[in-house]
């Protein structure tokens, strides 16, 4: 019975896995091109009449300034108020891939299935290496569970997520030393994998994917390369809201209003893997020390809701955000999100919604 | 911040005469937390204009959350067009922005932009910056001699100073004598004795704020 499930295992389901990994991957990668658009070059290209050479020498003049200014910019990052953090997450990340592409077993693998191998990391390496996620699993489980700063609703899906991503390197572990019965063990680690694999695409794992979509292609100040594209709405607002009653809400505008920019923030909401790295970039954070006031969660507590409740709120619940889109928020549209994701943007979504039923912040009292 | 104040009424009725259907748009900024052009005060304004023009007119009201930006003012494009004129309620960078974005449409301004001010208290606020672009009072113990100074003098005082108050009425004070107070507090006199080339705000073309990055 094991035979034929370690076969099937190996064989159809994880070449299903595979495909299915692809084929959402291409969905994913089309959606985001979908809902993006290229924006104008804002500053005309400058006629440089300098040679090669001269550009070349001007260049390495203004190293030190750059060097400079890149100290300057680390001091003032989250790798230098969280470097722990950071560091080991940086880590975390590229040994995944590491896991995935350079272990010998799987390299094994792909070369009797396929005929092609990846070169393979020694395996004592290897060892380490998984040891070393465990451990930084357990950090996470660990820092979520005491921190003040991971107070989220539905906190049960973060801790899945953090296990779910851990599962394959400990069975992984468990069954290269052969510990209890090998082939439970190496079914279990394949499946682990592969459900990771299909997690990547559908939850909030995907940040790993998205990373380099909202860093590198979305338009921002902190992006890691020139950003050519901005989110565009699905649909544009067509009517105003009707007039505002006291007790009952517009509950067909609100849908109105979530479903114009429905694709962007339903990506950027399903995306936030809610590091609470955004906290130290809101000064209101910064100088209360408040959970309630890092980004991530005002906008949990406001657009989150919206989203998850498909606009079906009452007065009430609009009338509680106020204190978080408001008070808490000044809409400076500093927010760093590692990510890339447009907080901000969902902020003012959800500033525009409860504002179209008449619920706002007023300044004369 | 920015502050400004509401347009009389008679203007702003004369101004939406023409026109049959009237957006007015507020501003979720500066303006409206200096009471002028937020969403509580286009809905005043509306309801103020509609008695006043009676109802043959749609007056509607829609706030945004600034009208500096064009992320912002661009999700307005489809109801924009179903009006016949725009009245911004935001600061005059807002007005234009809009003005600019929609340009097919009359946009204009539902107040009158003041200065860049502080909050003494609620509905009052006094002017402390002119944004000459040259920022002096590291030298004038953070006084602004050119809002405060009625002649906006650089190097002051001048001979209409008389008990500490300025020449052109006996309520307002000598912004030159302030200077000189705070910086003698301080022991600082000797930044009052440096002459200061006078601003050249003759010639001043748009300005355009590029921010290094850091």
């Amino acid at each position: 019975m094991n035979v034929d499930l370690y076969e099937l295992v190996r064989g159809p389901l994880m070449s299903s896995t595979l495909i299915l990994f692809l084929v959402g991957l291409a969905f994913r990668v089309f959606q985001f091109f979908k809902a993006t658009t290229r924006l104008p070059r804002t500053a005309p290209p400058v006629n440089d009449r300098r040679t090669v050479k001269q550009r070349v020498n001007e260049t390495i003049k203004t190293v030190p300034r750059i060097l400079r200014k890149v100290r300057i910019h680390y001091r003032n990052s989250i790798f230098s108020t969280t470097p722990v953090t950071m560091w080991i997450t940086v880590v975390y990340h590229v040994i995944l891939v590491l896991a995935v592409c350079f272990t010998q077993g799987h390299n094994v693998l792909l070369d009797l299935s396929w005929g092609f191998s990846f070169p393979s990391l020694p395996e004592k390496t290897m060892d380490m290496l998984t040891l070393f996620m465990i451990a930084v699993s357990l950090y996470y489980l660990f820092r979520r569970a005491f921190s003040t700063k991971f107070k989220f609703p539905h906190i049960f899906r973060d801790y899945l997520a953090i296990l779910a991503t851990a599962l394959p390197f400990v069975t992984g572990f468990i069954a290269y030393h052969q510990w209890f019965d090998y082939r439970t063990m190496i079914i279990c680690h394949m499946l682990s994998g592969q459900l990771l694999l299909i997690a990547l695409l559908y939850t909030k794992l995907g940040h790993t994917i998205f990373f380099f979509f909202g860093r590198i292609y979305l338009h921002g100040e902190l992006n890691l390369t020139r950003g050519t594209r901005a989110w565009v709405p699905d649909q544009d607002l067509d009517r105003l809201p009707g007039p505002v009653s006291e007790n009952a809400i517009d509950e067909h505008y609100i849908r109105h209003m979530l479903d114009q920019k429905k694709t962007q923030m339903k990506i950027m909401l399903q995306y936030c893997s809610r590091c609470s790295n955004c906290a130290k970039s809101c000064f209101l954070y910064v100088n209360t020390r408040d959970a309630s006031y890092i980004p991530s969660q005002k906008v949990f507590v406001s657009l989150g809701k919206l989203y998850s409740t498909k606009g079906k709120v009452q007065r009430q619940d609009l009338e509680n955000m106020v204190d978080s889109l408001w008070n808490k928020c000044v809409l400076c549209d500093r927010c760093y999100c590692p990510i890339g994701l447009k907080i901000p943007e969902m902020i003012s979504l959800a500033r525009t919604i409860c504002r179209s039923q008449g619920v706002y912040k007023t300044y004369d009292a | 911040m920015v502050k400004a104040k509401k347009k009389p009424l008679s203007e702003l009725k004369s101004v939406i005469e023409p026109y049959k259907k009237v957006l007015t748009i507020g501003c979720g900024g500066c303006v409206s937390i200096c009471l002028a052009g937020g969403q509580k005060e286009v809905n005043v304004l509306n309801a103020e204009l509609s008695l006043e023009v009676g109802k043959g007119v749609k007056i509607d009201g829609y706030t945004i959350e600034r009208q500096c930006k064009p992320l912002y003012v661009d999700e307005i494009k489809e109801i924009v067009q179903q009006y016949d004129c725009l009245l911004s309620m935001a600061c005059g960078a807002g007005v234009q922005l809009l003005a600019e974005t929609y340009p097919q449409i009359p946009v204009f301004p539902a107040v009158n932009t003041i200065a860049i001010g502080i909050d003494r208290d609620v509905g009052i606020y006094e002017e402390r910056c002119r944004a000459c672009g040259d920022c002096i009072i590291g030298y004038t113990g953070g006084i602004c001699p050119i809002t405060r100074c009625a002649k906006g003098l650089f190097n002051g005082p001048c001979g209409g100073v008389n008990q500490g108050l300025c020449e052109v009425s006996e309520t307002v004070a000598c912004a030159w004598v302030e200077v000189y107070e705070r910086l003698s507090s301080q022991n600082r006199l000797d930044c009052i004795d440096l002459i200061r080339e006078p601003i050249a705000w003759q010639n001043q073309v748009q300005r355009t704020v590029i921010q290094d990055g850091y």
